[in-house]
């Protein structure tokens, strides 16, 4: 086999196959805005002041670049749950968040099937903000605050069929940056909308795999180093005695340039049952 | 429009700006020769670990090699390019993989005249028997010496069979561990089988990880011990039988008998080929190994390259193969029992 037909035939199957799972998320994310506007038709009310825990389950899509583990790029889809712990005030606004995505991501290249990378990712994040504009309606309000976020980030790699074996790569990340958030509130729905930039931090980025450090090596990093921009966006419905149900999209982009420009993406749908806590103050 | 309305709008158009990730991240490099030749040559620039030791210019080598990188056209011309370059590595770790075949540099030349089945066989082991994997053979010379061979270190989770071949040979006083011809496999496997072997914990070697871009950039050492596990241990004399194709794991192994009190080794050097290997891919589908760190002795002595002496060297020839003689084994057998106490 030549090596150019063997390059044509390595493109066309990138192109060909990539990740089915992704066709799913593109055609929810289209028709989510068409959902979002039925639904906003609605008018009543959400005024519930309790704190609020939400269990959701996402499906995402994600795609790296990361040349220490392949010149290759990789894409796949996963699943994904998280916990989170609201609490909402008309002037402030205090958020808790675990999360766990696990992928199954590959080259989407036939010279390269079999080779396969399972990925692991664990997130906290605490966010603090408070409203910095005058309810110019009851309906709107806007807060600007801060992210805390804790990330580890792990990649194992499967070698391919010639080579049993695995070896792990990945990074662990502490950051810090500013959010804004807006929300809209139509009577017991309501739309919110998150936009967090980290910009400083401490993380491990490991020059290859995970073995070559031995333990965990924090220094500081600036967006010179570490470029990240986290999406989120939350459709809350009010059910029956203040439970709830929020449809979400997410969407992470991350770039690290610490020994070579790393690339992350990810996005995901997700549908979560959401639980107050306490009574209800009157 | 109505601020439900802007709001709708600004939460589609922020969903559909980023609505697919694959847009965000690089693709896939190239697949011209020269450029996977370029990728294989700046992936051992990076990650390779034994440049300095082995007095490496990479950059030279990338000047010799790159013109007829430039020049190649076909899978066999540029792999052909490829394989020339790892080559001046020297290393046994180093390997390039062409679906369905691997290609590494030679032992062909390090010839060793070492016969299993001679060593195994009735002249010296009686009553010699094998695990259920086949990896350990093992049995009595005369009534007072164990003998066992462990054939690979590849794999895990078979580690415990040595115990069933200490569990067997309860009579002996000492023990031969023939490692010859063992090519290595899994190091951890390799420590396990030396933990039997150990009444205290013991540092047998350290490791070193490159981490930086420059040839000389590696982390911290990482110390290495041998923990004494499993049900009967011995601390007994022990001779450790080495030669020229014992590398990898196996020279691992081959440490942990040199750190180890009471143990001698005899025989011939090893490879020298002990740097733990990343695996790489390129986007045809070749993947090939780069050697990544540097294992010390407990001194910070450097075997990579040079091999691990044996205190004792005896020779194995194509006669002594001929004639059905181990002299190796023989040497051992007979400087073992002046151990014995």
């Amino acid at each position: 086999m030549g090596l150019r037909n063997c390059t044509v035939r390595s493109l066309t199957s990138i192109e060909s196959l990539r990740p089915r799972a992704g066709l799913l998320v593109h055609a929810l994310l289209i028709t989510l805005p068409a959902l979002l506007a039925a639904q906003a038709a609605a008018d009543s009310t959400i005024d519930d002041r309790r704190s609020r825990l939400t269990a959701t389950l996402m499906g995402v899509q994600m795609a790296q670049h990361v040349p220490s583990i392949s010149p290759s790029r990789y894409g796949g889809s996963g699943v994904g749950v998280a916990l989170r712990w609201e609490r909402a005030r008309t002037s402030s606004v205090w958020d808790a968040n675990m999360e766990f995505v696990h992928s199954n991501i590959n080259p989407g290249s036939m010279a390269l099937a079999g080779h396969l990378n399972q990925v692991f990712v664990g997130t906290v994040a605490l966010t603090r903000a408070k409203a910095v504009q005058a309810m110019s309606s009851p309906r709107r309000a806007v807060f600007v605050g801060l992210r805390l976020d804790a990330t580890a980030h792990a990649d194992v790699q499967q070698f391919g069929p010639l080579r049993p074996g695995t070896d792990v790569f990945g990074y662990a990340v502490f950051s810090a940056g500013p959010v804004f958030r807006v929300s809209f509130t139509s009577g017991t729905r309501r739309l919110a909308w998150e936009l967090a930039v980290p910009f400083i931090g401490l993380a491990d980025i490991p020059y290859a795999n995970a073995k070559a450090e031995g333990s965990l090596r924090l220094h500081a990093v600036t967006v010179t180093q570490l470029r990240t921009v986290r999406q989120h966006l939350r459709y809350h419905t009010r059910l029956t005695r203040g439970w709830g149900v929020v449809w979400g999209y997410d969407f992470l982009f991350e770039q690290q340039a610490r020994y070579e420009t790393r690339t992350y993406a990810r996005q995901g749908i997700s549908a979560a049952v959401s639980a107050p806590l306490g009574r209800q103050r009157p | 429009m109505t601020s439900r309305g802007r709001a709708l709008a600004t939460a589609a158009a922020c969903t559909l700006m980023v609505g697919c990730t694959e847009m965000l991240v690089p693709r896939s490099r190239g697949l011209e020769p020269v450029e996977l030749f370029d990728i294989v040559w700046q992936d051992f620039d990076r990650y390779y670990a034994s440049f300095e030791i082995k007095g490496v210019d990479w950059n030279d080598v990338r000047q010799r090699f790159r013109p007829q990188a430039e020049s190649a056209r076909t899978d066999a011309q540029i792999a052909a390019t490829i394989g020339r370059m790892l080559v001046e590595l020297r290393d046994p770790h180093v390997e390039l993989a062409i679906p369905p075949h691997t290609f590494y540099v030679s032992l062909a030349a390090q010839r060793t005249y070492f016969d299993p089945n001679t060593a195994f066989g009735t002249r010296y082991v009686t009553a010699g028997r094998m695990t259920p994997t086949r990896n350990i053979w093992y049995g009595m010379i005369g009534t007072d010496v164990g003998y066992v061979r462990v054939v690979s270190f590849v794999g895990t989770g078979w580690s415990g069979e040595i115990d069933t071949a200490i569990e067997s040979l309860q009579a002996a006083r000492a023990f031969i561990l023939d490692v010859r011809d063992n090519g290595g496999g899994n190091s951890g496997t390799a420590e396990k089988i030396a933990s039997r072997f150990a009444t205290r914990r013991y540092r047998f070697a350290y490791v070193r990880f490159r981490n930086g871009p420059r040839h000389g950039d590696f982390a911290d050492p990482i110390a290495r011990d041998i923990v004494p596990i499993g049900p009967q241990r011995f601390g007994g004399p022990v001779i450790a039988l080495t030669n020229r194709r014992v590398m990898s794991a196996a020279e691992t192994f081959v440490m942990a008998m040199r750190a180890r009190p009471n143990t001698e080794l005899l025989g011939d050097t090893t490879i020298g080929g002990l740097g733990n290997p990343l695996v790489r891919e390129l986007p045809n589908g070749w993947t090939f190994r780069v050697p990544q760190s540097i294992e010390y002795g407990p001194g910070m002595e450097v075997f990579e390259g040079v091999g691990i002496g044996p205190a004792v060297v005896v020779p194995h020839s194509a006669a002594d193969s001929a004639a059905g003689r181990d002299p190796q084994l023989e040497a051992a057998i007979a400087r073992i029992r002046l151990r014995i106490p």
